[in-house]
């Protein structure tokens, strides 16, 4: 695949996307790699004409959402890519371009939808491995998923996020029944997340979560084990066996604390390309399974990734 | 058991619409914010999903946590 083939494919071929952001760090990498780039300000001021597709890539702190930006939008075909609701700053700026580089949306959305099928139909529970860890979740008669896009194209007037083409995901219902975990996940990463509209009050926690389990991961205590009880987390060992929950949990919103927010099945490859020392939302998906704790809005919202997991039934 | 019911939820007014697979075409609806694991900036403006409501939500959370925090005498977040 050539540079950026996948993302520039999502776009009517007549109309390649202008990349539009609040960071001049991000304005200039996407510059550098051939794209037209624009500013929100002068997109949000009416300084210039709204592209029939873009790239929307906001990264400064900032209070969104931003109604004139929305408006300016409303009729263009977007990309989300929400770089201020995981990490922002520019070795993160790169590692996303250099990721987006090779992204394959086509061949995401086909595992996303083989994935999307099996749970559909699947009537055991799933079965989830990794190096001999297991995981099993049951799956209920109703079930909530967020709405994926599963074919490589964004049309004028929807504004996807790009975590919808990368995986299924499945949430909490009304009834929290969805599914129920039990079980361990060998977790090799995580991926930390806020609202954007949320930033000023989630945000600071949630980094707070990132330096807290970024500090593991540099002093070399991953893989995390994650032990799950009727959905509910019971431990998170490190390598050495030291239990983080305690210190975990706090930094998680008081809604669903300490239970499972999201069960998602990645949709790209695992790749050697894969940094986890960068909190990156490319990681998140980066193949295997991953379970959420918290929910992003007045805490951290946390994805303990198992890249490696395969599971049953599904082909990898 | 019956053909499991998959409810598809979007974060934004202009999200993904529907979605189609095998068991026909499932059209996708919202959900409050604390189920919503896609990060977007595209919500609807109404009620209870207005900014104003957020930020009120979101205060009152923040002043719980630094509220407790403080009666531990420890920083927000720290257990």
């Amino acid at each position: 695949m050539t540079d950026f083939a996948g993302v520039r494919g999502l776009f009517p071929a007549e109309a390649p996307p202008t990349v539009i952001s609040d960071s001049p760090a991000v304005l200039e990498r996407f510059r550098g790699g051939g794209f037209s780039v624009a500013s929100i300000a002068d997109l949000a001021a009416g300084a210039v004409t709204p592209p029939v597709s873009a790239v929307l890539a906001p990264a400064a702190p900032a209070r969104h959402p931003m109604p004139a930006l929305n408006a300016a939008l409303r009729e263009s075909a977007v990309l989300l890519v929400p770089l201020l609701g995981f990490a922002s700053e520019d070795r993160a700026v790169d590692y996303f371009f250099e990721r987006l580089r090779s992204l394959d949306f086509a061949a995401a959305c086909e595992k996303s939808r083989q994935s999307l099928e099996f749970i559909q139909h699947q009537k055991e529970p799933v079965a989830i491995g990794c190096q001999g860890r297991e995981l099993r979740v049951a799956l209920g008669e109703t079930l909530d998923v967020f709405a994926p896009k599963l074919a490589p194209a964004i049309a004028r007037g929807e504004c996807i996020s790009i975590i919808q083409f990368l995986e299924i995901a499945m949430v909490p219902n009304d009834a929290y029944d969805g599914f129920t975990v039990d079980g361990d996940l060998l977790c090799e990463g995580v991926s930390i997340a806020h609202h954007l509209h949320a930033h000023f009050e989630a945000g600071p926690i949630a980094h707070k979560a990132w330096g807290l389990l970024q500090g593991e991961y540099a002093a070399g205590r991953f893989p995390l084990t994650l032990s799950v009880r009727d959905s509910a987390v019971v431990s998170i060992r490190n390598a050495r066996g030291e239990d983080l929950l305690d210190r975990v949990l706090p930094l998680t919103d008081p809604v669903y604390r300490g239970r499972i927010t999201e069960f998602a099945i990645g949709s790209l490859d695992p790749a050697a390309t894969v940094d986890w020392s960068v909190n990156s939302q490319l990681n998140e998906p980066a193949g295997g399974v991953h379970l959420g704790l918290g929910a992003g809005e007045t805490g951290a919202h946390i994805d303990f990734v198992s890249p490696r997991a395969t599971v049953a039934g599904l082909a990898a | 058991m019956a053909e499991r019911v998959l409810n598809f939820v979007n974060a934004g007014d202009q999200d993904v619409s529907e979605v189609t697979i095998s068991t026909g075409r499932h059209e996708a609806g919202p959900v409050e914010t604390t189920r919503r694991i896609t990060y977007t900036i595209s919500y609807p403006t109404p009620a209870p999903n207005s900014v104003q409501a957020f930020e009120e939500t979101f205060a009152a959370a923040a002043k719980e946590i630094v509220k407790d925090a403080e009666a531990r005498d420890v920083e927000p977040g720290e257990a």
